[in-house]
């Protein structure tokens, strides 16, 4: 496990861990730009919900059965909740000129599965992808 | 690391990844388009959600003066991007 700074500035940092991740399990780089995306939204908005807060988000990957598991874990009162992040209407987001908001939306693309997890005031999201190599 | 290089035949190339740490630079950079452009990707590895807001921004700066934002060279990945946003059906994508 590994920690970062509330910080979009963290967000090299934090593909170059993932990527030593992959070297580690032997993953193949067609599957980083998945991975990289779906880290990427989820924490910039726990930085963005909690924007003054303090305290950093700590990842962990593990690989499993096939499946990569990235675990993303923040300790804040409020936390962001992604379980609560409404399913996009692209045709109604584009007929209103919208502009932001596709993060979460790509996210669910791109993986197979995203569970939420309160336990106390660590809020655990983990995203799961099953790889075919 | 994202560059956005304005080239003399007013086709800007994007090189490397457009995050969200990049986001503040990248909205400098096309805030001031004003022309029909042609952002050409062959470069560009990965853009996130902060990067598509700013592509949708300058795309409507540019529709609402009559001009055309153009995309051209789209690797796999970031396709697939415009693909799940809908977004292929509003970018012009050469």
């Amino acid at each position: 496990m590994h920690s970062f700074r509330r910080d979009f500035g963290e967000l090299e940092n934090i593909f170059g861990f993932i990527g030593t991740v992959f070297s580690e399990y032997g993953i193949g780089d067609e599957h980083r730009f998945s991975i990289d995306l779906s880290v990427e939204e989820v924490f910039t908005n726990m930085v963005k919900y909690n924007a003054d807060a303090s305290g950093d988000i700590a990842i962990e990957v593990e690989y499993d059965a096939g499946s990569l598991f990235v675990r993303l874990l923040d300790h804040q009162q409020k936390p962001f909740d992604v379980s609560a992040v409404k399913p996009v209407d692209l045709d109604a987001y584009h007929k209103e000129g919208r502009i932001g908001g596709l993060g979460i939306h790509l996210v669910h693309q791109f993986m197979d599965e995203v569970k939420h997890e309160v336990n106390g005031n660590i809020t655990t999201v983990t995203l799961i992808r099953k790889l075919s190599s | 690391m994202l560059t956005i290089d304005h080239q003399p035949d007013g086709i800007i190339r994007l090189s490397g990844r457009f995050d969200a740490a990049q986001a503040e630079m990248a909205m400098k950079e096309l805030e001031n388009v004003s022309d029909d452009t042609t952002l050409d990707f062959e470069e560009l590895a990965y853009i996130s959600s902060m990067g598509l807001g700013i592509l949708i921004k300058t795309h409507k700066q540019l529709q609402d003066k009559g001009k055309v934002m153009r995309i051209k060279n789209v690797n796999k990945h970031i396709r697939d991007v415009f693909r799940f946003t809908s977004l292929d059906k509003i970018f012009n994508i050469e």
